[in-house]
């Protein structure tokens, strides 16, 4: 028995059937794209923020009649600290690293100058930041020590982040609009054309309900294919992208690059069912308007 | 009209004006019982077609009354116009075909879109046998005749055994031996309890239990 669905897929878009699946990949992997640099942005500059926010700077300088910090303060310092690893993270930063940061090595070789002792501690829990502050200056015996949270600093960055946010989720609404128009252009001019053929089933009592969802399936059903091929090109294109780019917050996690290619592979998926299903919505009652606007000629 | 006087009549036109660009060419009242034979005449352009359009329900008048099994069809009676368009078997002038299917699958779509769950194949055998396109019916509609398509446009109207048969000028193209056949088949249809409207230039073939309308506009 002849399939009336078929039959539609087949009357509809006989000749440009390439077309159709070429600018639908073209089309739907730049959506795509759009949403795993979204969606991996949205989680690297996350991720950054909490980071940075949680990260406290101590300075601790020398007093003033002493050449350098003695060796038995940084000791106890790194002693307390490592006492209290459960509740902070902390990271010492080491001579060569903040004269290499500050360009400096070269000149401290000639002049001898000595640096302050800097270390960094991470934690969302403020008391324990005022704790570690009260304990650094009681085990160094007074010593101007000097804290600078991290957040503080973070105000202009996050702004930044928002704007490229807002940036990006823009582009991918207007490909998206332009998706939309393209597919209603196409089914537009497939309309015109088939429109004997379609004028015919209606005096046969075909509903504009039936005829809305039959075309509107068989449309989706051509963009399908070109739909799924972009979903894996782009997750293959977006987790090369963060090999080669991107950075990586989870030091320890082996699994990092598979479990972000898989995140953005599943994501994108779900992002795909729901456009089409958007299209899907919006095509039906494109179709259903445009039939029942036919139902009666005008006389 | 009331409600019973209507129900009595499958179909009728209650005081139909046509306005056409501002003009009233046409104005109909008319009342089909099941089982007329209506033949429709006039000259061209004289409203045939517009008239046999208000039949099969692909118009509504702008002013003036429809009613279909004794209820008034109204641009919101959808459901029911679908219902009675399934139930009718149109054949118009230059209908539509679908050229890369076969003679059988043209024809099959109709059952397809009317929902006809019957064993359709003994039905088919039936009309292909009646208008001779037994030895086509497999070739593609694109390597086929005038006369041969206009046979697949009946047959395709037929396939469902319509209770009501609207045709407009079904003889077109179609050879004087052919239109004998094919008006017969519409008389012998009609006999079997086929109510039959038709549109038509040549009188020559009917019998004189048909009502003819003539329009003169």
């Amino acid at each position: 028995m002849l399939n009336f669905q078929d039959l539609l897929k087949k009357t509809f878009f006989i000749t440009n059937n390439n077309f159709i699946h070429g600018i639908s990949f073209i089309v739907v992997s730049l959506i795509a794209i759009h949403v795993a640099i979204f969606f991996n942005f949205y989680k690297f500059s996350n991720d950054w923020i909490v980071g940075e926010s949680e990260k406290t700077t101590f300075i601790l300088s020398k007093n003033g009649n002493e050449k350098v910090i003695p060796d038995d303060v940084t000791s106890k310092i790194i002693k307390y600290l490592e006492e209290n690893q459960e509740s902070t993270k902390f990271r010492v930063l080491d001579k060569d690293l903040i004269q290499e940061s500050l360009g400096i090595k070269s000149i401290d070789d000639i002049f001898g100058l000595s640096l302050p002792f800097v270390f960094l501690i991470q934690t969302s829990n403020d008391k324990i930041i005022d704790e570690v502050y009260t304990s650094i200056l009681k085990i160094s015996d007074n010593r101007i020590v000097e804290k600078y949270p991290h957040k503080d600093q973070l105000f202009e960055v996050v702004s930044l982040f928002k704007r490229i946010k807002v940036i990006i989720f823009f582009m991918l609404l207007v490909i998206s609009i332009l998706f939309a128009f393209l597919v209603l252009n196409i089914t537009k001019a497939a309309l015109i054309s088939n429109y004997k053929f379609l004028e015919m089933t209606q005096i046969m009592g075909e509903s504009s309900y039936g005829l809305s969802k039959n075309i509107s399936i068989s449309i989706l059903k051509r963009i399908l294919p070109g739909s799924i091929i972009s979903i894996f090109f782009v997750s293959i294109v977006s987790s090369l992208l963060i090999k080669f780019f991107g950075v990586n917050f989870y030091f320890f996690s082996d699994n990092f690059y598979f479990e972000q290619t898989l995140k953005t592979l599943i994501l994108l998926i779900i992002f795909i069912l729901i456009l089409l299903l958007l299209l899907l919505i919006f095509l039906m009652l494109y179709l259903f308007y445009f039939f029942e606007k036919r139902f009666f000629d005008k006389i | 009209m009331n409600k019973t006087q209507t129900q009595n009549y499958i179909f009728s036109l209650e005081d139909i004006s046509i306005e056409i660009k501002g003009e009233t060419p046409l104005k109909v009242s008319l009342k089909v019982k099941k089982g007329d034979f209506i033949i429709i005449k006039g000259k061209n352009s004289s409203g045939k077609s517009m008239l046999l359009k208000l039949f099969y329900l692909k118009c509504l008048p702008s002013k003036g009354k429809i009613f279909f099994g004794g209820n008034e069809l109204k641009s919101s009676s959808k459901a029911s116009v679908q219902e009675f368009r399934k139930q009718t078997g149109v054949i118009l002038q230059n209908d539509f075909l679908i050229p890369f299917l076969n003679v059988y699958q043209n024809i099959e779509i109709a059952c397809e879109i009317q929902r006809n769950t019957n064993k359709i194949e003994s039905r088919m055998n039936e009309i292909f046998n009646w208008l001779s396109l037994q030895d086509i019916k497999n070739e593609k509609i694109q390597n086929l005749s005038n006369s041969q398509k206009q046979k697949v446009v009946i047959a395709r109207a037929l396939i469902n055994n319509p209770k009501l048969i609207l045709a407009d000028q079904p003889e077109t193209f179609l050879d004087r031996d052919f239109r004998k056949k094919i008006m017969f088949l519409f008389s012998s249809l009609n006999k079997l309890g086929s109510t039959i409207i038709m549109t038509t230039n040549d009188l020559s073939q009917f019998d004189e239990n048909c009502r003819i309308i003539t329009l003169d506009t």
